[in-house]
């Protein structure tokens, strides 16, 4: 069934296209709601193809986009970061705001897509569909669509595999003779791709399948084989006696970051210094001058996963039973909506890393945080729960995708090895969703993301009590609630004082003391000695729960007392009452 | 956090002329970040051997200076070079004037050191802070000047220590009617009631009064000297265990301008094979841990144990040249030192360049042999936290809970702490071989003969505190010091005394000891200069086996006492290595590298012997390349050895 969004439901499909002269007939009846900029979301765009559609959203959505050059790459590329917000309701830095952001390894490129195709979406749905009208007018959210513009410019230019050009394209010796990026991998049987060599060995390891020669397999025991395995397609271009051994780049820009960073003998990719790459440090910059960011989304591909901090097992201990609980609901809601992905912690059910983007955001700047690994290769077989043989799995892309991820092996005469095979996938052959997966890849984790911003905390004046103890002596009790998932401030935030705590202010009438009560009944106050009409919250307001204030003030009877409570991560609140008896309900 | 003496300080600048009149102000005499850049022009004019450059500037804008002292401005890159860095904690004014000192005084009496080897020089890394420490009524800004909410209220700097006596200097304040919810913790030192001790129940002693920093409550919030100006420690800004949650370390490693320049110099100069550091740092002295792993378990805390040796030898020229023996010690992480060590390769070498002689009247006092036998004993509040065990610091426990986290993998229950007992400690931390810091001077006379112990024997065999052996000091020297205790009308505490030790007095001598103190210095910077590592190649050797197949051989050999790169470097492969490389095709060596690496070369001889077996028709036009990060590049020619 068609949803419509509320002011449109009496209205006719017809009456919609008639009122819309913006889109053609044929586009908007494809879509449940249309956009004022066509993308296709079954294949990918190059870093100049993301920055048109970057600017064509801008261009088309300019009440709700901003955009900006937060910095430029190694190699000149603008960094381009979109701010979403619906400027009616305030400010973009007023409102709890959600960063998402992709591709900080160049070579996971539907990321990009994921981030543009949220972009679109929200645009297009503003003032239409109401769940994210309501959410838009609500947040904000900053998009950064590829962390990475150098890395993923070089994917698509040039020949790679699926798994290189996952640095950023600072020369770099990896292989420490004093040369940068002297010999990286050659395109030699001219492909476009980067892709396997065999070398011809009597007493080789490995043949080729009988059945389908495509197929590379190690000789049974006692065998004899006819290839060895070489790797990667390329040749000795220094003349060192090893191949391929310094490419382009040669770093891991999501090690580079503040939290438990450790140096490259520790931790591979990880630069001099957190920070020292020029996208890793205009990313950082621009964070660290919002601290309205209460939710963190960075994509990657692959494997299915959402996943959370830490990233080492001696950092455990920065998540406490309550953080844990929030991002297990999240992850919970995730796995939900994304039904072949796994809700995973990062050092345990992955590997350990250190210098992580998301670690940093979780647990640098309690920003509650995932890295979803997109795509799987086993989503493209029948069951994607079972082990496949290579037999299976190249059957399933043959019949999926017609072979078109394959190239043929063909014999080549190298300088080193003579004779040699050379084939095998292609850079699209895995990691990469098929661009016929693409679109439901992107909606599913788009979903994910907006479950997500839809909990960064939301409080409110639950209830007011105001009770007269003596002539001019007044007790005031609060109760503020939070009704979204994520706490203002993780435990990780006030253990670690991480950012500032939050603040109840009472103006008005004179405050004698004020402090935190276990509940609107509790007849203990622990008062704040000094300030009481500043009450610092540290522990900030728990999700889906409320907390309870209380103060005692010296005032007459009509006096104006106006309440305050500031969080970083939540939208300031307000609220003013005359001083008589009474239970407020705000 | 009243008496944390480090972050507070007077913000009422207008106050100040009132009191130039008062005391003598512990840095008359230092060289302002003015003086400084004169100074430094001065040499750069006044030799040829001598240039001064700028390696960044702080926050507020001050030139962050660089001098090169060189054979040549030719071959100043080309060299082995010493880095002397100085001034990361605006307090240690000393280290800024000795490094100058240095300078001077190698350009004057040692220049033929500098064919061989350069020297660099930072004097002040953070003139911000110096000229805080140096302008102003000042309790010791350690940081720069990025103002920091020290107390996280959401108001920066709202209340900050005063001279409210107008004696010209900021100091303590004795409470002297401690109401109930302020009681009593300190009382005067029977034995010298200018001195604050604390009751021990045992002497039958009861507190007499709290103690503060100078200051009002200029925010009513109930705390004195709260939030003055706090600012960044460079001294924690680095790399290596950055301390990510300590107030004062700053946003991320490098987040500041200073550290971040010293940092960007050390990266773009892989020539600098040793590195100096004047400031609140020791491992000469103290020799550095080499037991302890990091939170990764993958990296030292301070250095490993196969580097032990090089820090052996420097720490006994630096014994020899300056007659110290005893050095307090401070938590090394984040610091400027240990990432040079831990991330760079580099022998790293920490001192305080000046540090309280020993009094012989306290040596006498203490009937001999326990003085120099309990180095910990020394330390005393030297910025450390009372933790609730005994007197072990809380800067003990943290290191202590550090190593559990690493070797169990799991987090400490805050709740064990309140059942362990210095005893569990004292095990703990020698089976982690951590040195413990105690907060009070552990008294072991006392412990010893506490069975028949009789008043009267104490005052003769009773171990000085550092307090005590301060005053001491000052004392015999004449030195001001101290402020005696002097009665005042406290707007809110009521009577208190103002009074205590002169703010930088015991961190800073009075400037006319510079120049011995930095001759000192100067005697082992050139004695460390000639342990420089000193790599010579001895070869190529060109055998030839007929039929156009040669050997060759060549060596490196290191005959200085230090090595090329650390022998922890070496192993973790840090940094950089030297690389030998053979012109000669791949299709021609029969045996050998055609690019090899070599990560260090151990010092007292030690060597990288290379060899290759390759076919030539004409050896003349075959080179080996020898490219040294560190040491300076060289091509041979094989044919000219022939």
């Amino acid at each position: 069934m068609i949803q419509l969004s509320k002011p449109l439901r009496s209205l006719t499909i017809a009456g919609i296209l008639a009122a819309s002269g913006l889109v053609t007939s044929h586009a908007a009846a494809q879509q449940q709601v249309a956009s004022e900029v066509d993308v296709s979301w079954n294949r990918y765009y190059d870093y100049d193809e993301m920055t048109k559609i970057i600017h064509d959203l801008v261009g088309a959505y300019p009440e709700l986009l901003t955009l900006e050059s937060i910095g430029k790459s190694e190699q000149g590329r603008d960094m381009w970061l979109v701010t979403l917000n619906s400027p009616k309701t305030g400010d973009a830095s007023d409102k709890p705001a959600m960063y998402i952001d992709g591709n900080v390894h160049g070579n996971e490129i539907q990321a990009t897509e994921t981030v543009l195709y949220s972009i679109w979406y929200l645009t297009k749905s503003y003032g239409k569909v109401d769940q994210l009208t309501e959410l838009m007018d609500r947040v904000s959210f900053y998009f950064l669509p590829s962390q990475n513009p150098d890395g993923r410019a070089e994917w698509f230019a040039n020949p790679n595999t699926p798994h290189s050009a996952r640095t950023g394209q600072r020369p770099t010796d990896n292989d420490y003779d004093g040369l940068f990026d002297e010999d990286g991998p050659d395109d030699l049987d001219g492909d476009g791709h980067i892709t396997s060599m065999w070398k011809f060995d009597p007493n080789g390891n490995y043949r080729r399948n009988e059945l389908d020669p495509r197929i590379i397999e190690r000789v049974p025991e006692g065998a004899v084989g006819e290839l060895s395995r070489l790797g990667s397609e390329g040749i000795d271009n220094d003349g060192d006696g090893r191949i391929n051994e310094d490419g382009p780049g040669g770093y891991d820009m999501n090690r580079n970051w503040a939290s438990d960073w450790q140096p490259n003998y520790i931790q591979y990719g990880a630069g001099e210094y957190p920070f020292d790459r020029k996208e890793t440090n205009a990313v950082a910059q621009f964070i660290l001058k919002h601290p309205n960011i209460a939710a963190g989304q960075s994509y990657h591909n692959t494997g299915g996963m959402m996943l959370r901090g830490p990233g080492a097992h001696y950092l455990e201990g920065l998540y406490s039973r309550s953080d844990r609980a929030v991002y297990d609901k999240l992850g919970e809601a995730g796995e939900d909506l994304l039904p072949y992905y796994d809700y995973m912690v990062i050092h345990a059910d992955l590997y350990t890393v250190h210098g992580g983007f998301v670690n940093w955001l979780a647990e640098g700047l309690g920003i509650v945080s995932f890295t979803n690994e997109l795509w799987t290769n086993s989503r493209i077989m029948p069951d994607p729960d079972r082990d496949f043989s290579d037999k299976e799995r190249m059957h399933w892309q043959d019949r999926m995708l017609f072979g078109q991820t394959f190239t043929d092996y063909s014999e080549y005469n190298h300088p080193v090895h003579g004779k040699v095979l050379i084939g095998g996938g292609t850079k699209y052959s895995s990691r990469v969703t098929p661009p016929f997966m693409l679109e439901e890849g992107c909606h599913r984790n788009f979903a994910f993301t907006m479950f997500h911003a839809e909990n960064m905390p939301e409080i409110g004046f639950k209830w007011i009590g105001v009770d007269r103890l003596d002539s001019n002596l007044w007790e005031i009790t609060i109760e503020i609630e939070n009704t979204k998932i994520i706490p203002t401030r993780l435990s990780l935030a006030r253990t670690k004082k991480i950012g500032l705590p939050d603040l109840l202010s009472l103006d008005g009438p004179s405050v004698l003391l004020s402090g935190t009560v276990s509940d609107r009944f509790d007849r203990s106050l622990d008062p704040v000695s000094d300030r009481p009409s500043r009450l610092l919250v540290d522990a900030g307001i728990a999700g889906e729960s409320h907390s309870t204030f209380r103060f005692l003030v010296s005032g007459e009877a009509g006096d104006r007392v106006t309440l305050k409570y500031g969080a970083e991560k939540a939208r300031d609140i307000e609220f003013g009452f005359i001083l008589e008896e009474s239970e407020i309900h705000p | 956090m009243a008496l944390h003496m480090k972050y507070s300080t007077l913000a009422a600048v207008g106050l100040m002329s009132v009191f130039s009149i008062g005391a003598v102000a512990q840095t008359e005499g230092y060289l302002s970040n003015l003086a400084l850049e004169d100074a430094m022009n001065s040499l750069a004019s006044s030799s040829k051997h001598a240039s001064v450059s700028t390696i960044g500037s702080s926050l507020e804008g001050n030139p962050i200076q660089l001098v090169t002292l060189a054979g040549s401005a030719d071959t100043a890159q080309s060299k082995p070079a010493l880095l002397i860095t100085a001034g990361l904690d605006g307090r240690y004014l000393a280290g800024t004037e000795v490094a100058v000192r240095i300078a001077r005084q190698v350009l004057s009496d040692h220049v033929e050191l500098l064919d061989s080897m350069t020297l660099y020089i930072v004097p002040r890394v953070n003139p911000d802070g110096a000229a805080r420490n140096l302008d102003r009524l000042t309790m010791g800004f350690v940081g720069n000047s990025r103002s920091i909410d020290d107390d996280r209220d959401r108001i920066t700097d709202e209340d900050s220590a005063e001279d409210i006596n107008g004696d010209g200097l900021i100091t303590m304040m004795r409470r002297l009617n401690s109401p109930i919810e302020d009681p009593a913790t300190h009382l005067a030192d029977p034995d010298d009631p200018r001195l604050n001790i604390k009751p021990d129940p045992k002497e039958n002693q009861r507190a007499s009064f709290t103690l503060y920093t100078e200051g009002v409550d200029n925010d009513s919030d109930g705390q004195i000297n709260e939030d003055g100006f706090g600012s960044i420690d460079l001294d924690q800004n680095f790399m290596h265990r950055w301390p990510e949650y300590d107030t004062y370390s700053g946003k991320y490693p490098l987040s500041e301008p200073e550290s971040n320049a010293i940092a960007q110099f050390v990266i773009n100069n892989d020539h600098i094979v040793m590195a100096l550091t004047l400031g609140r740092h020791d491992n000469l002295i103290n020799q550095p841990d080499t037991k302890s792993k990091d939170n990764s378990g993958a990296a030292p805390k301070a250095i490993d144990a196969k580097d032990a040796d090089v820090y052996k030898l420097a720490g006994e020229l630096y014994k020899d040249a300056t007659g110290f023996s005893s050095a307090p010690t401070e938590d090394i992480a984040g610091s400027f030192h240990a990432w040079l060590y831990a991330q760079r390769g580099i022998p790293s070498f920490a001192v305080i360049p000046w540090l309280r002689p020993e009094s012989e009247k306290a040596d006498v006092d203490q009937s001999d042999a326990s003085e120099n036998a309990e180095p910990e004993a020394e330390i005393v509040d030297s910025g450390l936290t009372p933790s609730g065990v005994g007197d072990i610091s809380q800067e003990t426990l943290d290191e202590l809970m550090e190593a559990y986290v690493a070797a169990t993998g799991e987090e400490v229950d805050e709740s064990m702490i309140s059942m362990i007992t210095p005893e569990m400690v004292e095990g703990f931390a020698a089976q982690a071989g951590i040195k413990i810091r105690r907060i009070t001077v552990a008294d072991p006379e006392t412990e010893v003969s506490s069975s028949d112990h009789a008043g009267k024997k104490k005052p003769k065999k009773k171990k000085l505190s550092d307090d005590a052996k301060w005053l001491t000091y000052f004392d015999e020297q004449g030195i001001d010091g101290f402020v005696d205790w002097k009665p005042f009308s406290h707007p809110t505490l009521g009577d208190v005394e103002i009074g205590g030790f002169v703010p930088l007095a015991r961190i800073n001598p009075p400037a006319d000891q510079l120049d011995t103190t930095s001759e000192k210095l100067t005697d082992f910077v050139v004695e460390l200069m000639s342990t420089r590592p000193s790599v010579s190649i001895v070869g190529p050797e060109i055998k030839q086996l007929g039929s156009g197949l040669y050997e060759v051989r060549l060596s490196l050999v290191n005959d200085g006492k230090l090595p090329t790169t650390t022998a922890y470097s070496q192993s973790k492969r840090t940094i950089r290595p030297i690389v030998v490389r053979l012109s000669t095709d791949l299709d021609q060596i029969v045996t050998g590298q055609r690019v090899g690496r070599v990560w260090g070369i151990d010092p007292n001889g030690g060597r990288s012997d290379h060899r290759w077996i390759i076919r030539s028709d004409d050896m003349s036009s075959e080179t080996i390349e020898i490219i040294d990060p560190r040491l300076g590049n060289h091509k041979i020619k094989l044919g000219d050895t022939e």
